[in-house]
C-alpha cells in the first residue's frame, strides 16, 4: 500500500524539486502538457457566412477566422513555478479532482482555449 | 465561460469564428464548420444549428484566492504556449471613466511604452521588453511624482529619477524609489475596428 503512495506522488511532483534550494531564477519549471492537441481547421472547412446563408439577425462578420488565435495546445506548471501576481484574476476549473487556472489577461488576448481536463474536453473561452 | 466540447460522444475542436452575434463572441467547430454563440453555447448557423454545449462549472477570482482554496492547481503556461497570432493586429483598450483610447500595438511596440492622460490619470501602456505578448497598463502616479516611463537598455525606466520598474508586476526593482511600485489598471484586447464600432467617440493613440 505505501509503495502505491509514494509512486502516485512522485508522478506528481518531480523529484528534483526537494534538492533545490536558491538559484531558483536558473530552474526551468516543469511544464505538463500540452494537455490538448488539436489540428489547425482545414482551410476549406464549411463557412455558412462565407457561403452566403442568411444570417440571424444582430450578426455583425468582423474578422476572419482565427484572426485571433486560440490556444490549440495548451500546457501548464505547478502554481509554485507560476509568474502571476496575486491580485490578477483567472477563471478557476476544477474538474475530476484536479484543479485549472487560466488567467483573463491572457484570455483577453487569446480567447479560446481548448483543452482536456483530466478526460473531459473543455472549451475555456472569454 | 468553460464548456464540454462534445455533442452526442462527439468531441469537437473549436475556433475564433471573429464574428459577433448580439454584440459577443462567436466559435466554429472545426467538424462541421457551424457557427456557434459563444454566451449561449448554442450553433446558430450551418449543419449543428440548434445544438448545444454543456456549460461546466467555472469560478472567477484573485489568483491568490484560487492557490488557497486549491494549492495543487496547475496555472495555464500562458506566456510560451505556441503563438500563431499576432498582437500586432490589435489595440490595447484603456477605459477610465468615459474616457477610452485604443494604443495599436504596432505603434506601441516601436517605442515599448506611452505616457498618456486618460479622464485625468497618468497612465503609461507597456510592452514587456522581455516578452512582447506581454502587456500592462500603470498609473504613473507615484505618490509625490508622476513617473515619465521609457524603455533604456531593455529596462523599465523612470526618466525623472532613474527608478527601474518590473513591466509586468509594476514593482520598483533598482533605484531612488525602487521601494514604489506602479499601480495595475485594467485593459483589454481589440482590433481597431472593433474598438471604433464599441467606443463612436473614443480616441485612437497615432503615436505622437
Amino acid at each position: 500500500m505505501l509503495v502505491l503512495i509514494t509512486s502516485a506522488c512522485g508522478a506528481i511532483s518531480s523529484g528534483e524539486s526537494d534538492g533545490a534550494i536558491g538559484s531558483d531564477d536558473e530552474i526551468e519549471p516543469e511544464v505538463f502538457g500540452p494537455t490538448s492537441v488539436v489540428a489547425e481547421p482545414d482551410p476549406d472547412l464549411y463557412n455558412p457566412v462565407a457561403a452566403g446563408e442568411s444570417l440571424p439577425d444582430n450578426y455583425q462578420p468582423l474578422a476572419p477566422r482565427d484572426a485571433i488565435f486560440p490556444v490549440y495546445e495548451p500546457s501548464f506548471v505547478a502554481a509554485e513555478s507560476s509568474p502571476w501576481a496575486d491580485d490578477i484574476m483567472v477563471v478557476g476549473v476544477y474538474l475530476e479532482g484536479e484543479a485549472r487556472a487560466y488567467p483573463i489577461g491572457f484570455l483577453n488576448a487569446r480567447e479560446i482555449v481548448v483543452d482536456l481536463h483530466r478526460g473531459i474536453p473543455t472549451l475555456v473561452t472569454w | 465561460m468553460v464548456h464540454r466540447r462534445e455533442i452526442d460522444g462527439q468531441v469537437l475542436a473549436f475556433g475564433n469564428q471573429g464574428d459577433l452575434y448580439l454584440n459577443a463572441m462567436t466559435w466554429f467547430d472545426h467538424g462541421t464548420g457551424s457557427v456557434w454563440s459563444q454566451p449561449f453555447g448554442e450553433a446558430i448557423l450551418g449543419p449543428l444549428t440548434g445544438s448545444t454545449l454543456e456549460l461546466l462549472p467555472s469560478t472567477l477570482t484573485t489568483w491568490e484566492s484560487w492557490r488557497d482554496t486549491h494549492p495543487d492547481t496547475l496555472a495555464l503556461n500562458a506566456f510560451s504556449t505556441r503563438s500563431g497570432f499576432g498582437l500586432d493586429l490589435m489595440t490595447i483598450v484603456v477605459e477610465i471613466g468615459d474616457e477610452q483610447v485604443a494604443y495599436p500595438v504596432e505603434l506601441l511596440r516601436e517605442r515599448g511604452v506611452v505616457n498618456d492622460v486618460v479622464f485625468g490619470l497618468e497612465i503609461a501602456v507597456v510592452i514587456d521588453p522581455r516578452d512582447e505578448q506581454r502587456w500592462s497598463v500603470f498609473s504613473r502616479n507615484l505618490g509625490n511624482t508622476i513617473a515619465e516611463l521609457e524603455v533604456i537598455d531593455g529596462e523599465l525606466t523612470d526618466t525623472l529619477t532613474y527608478t527601474t520598474f518590473d513591466p509586468v508586476r509594476g514593482l520598483g526593482t533598482g533605484g531612488p524609489l525602487a521601494a514604489r511600485a506602479l499601480g495595475h489598471l485594467p485593459g483589454f484586447t481589440a482590433f481597431e475596428w472593433e474598438f471604433v464600432n464599441l467606443f463612436p467617440d473614443g480616441r485612437v493613440w497615432d503615436g505622437s
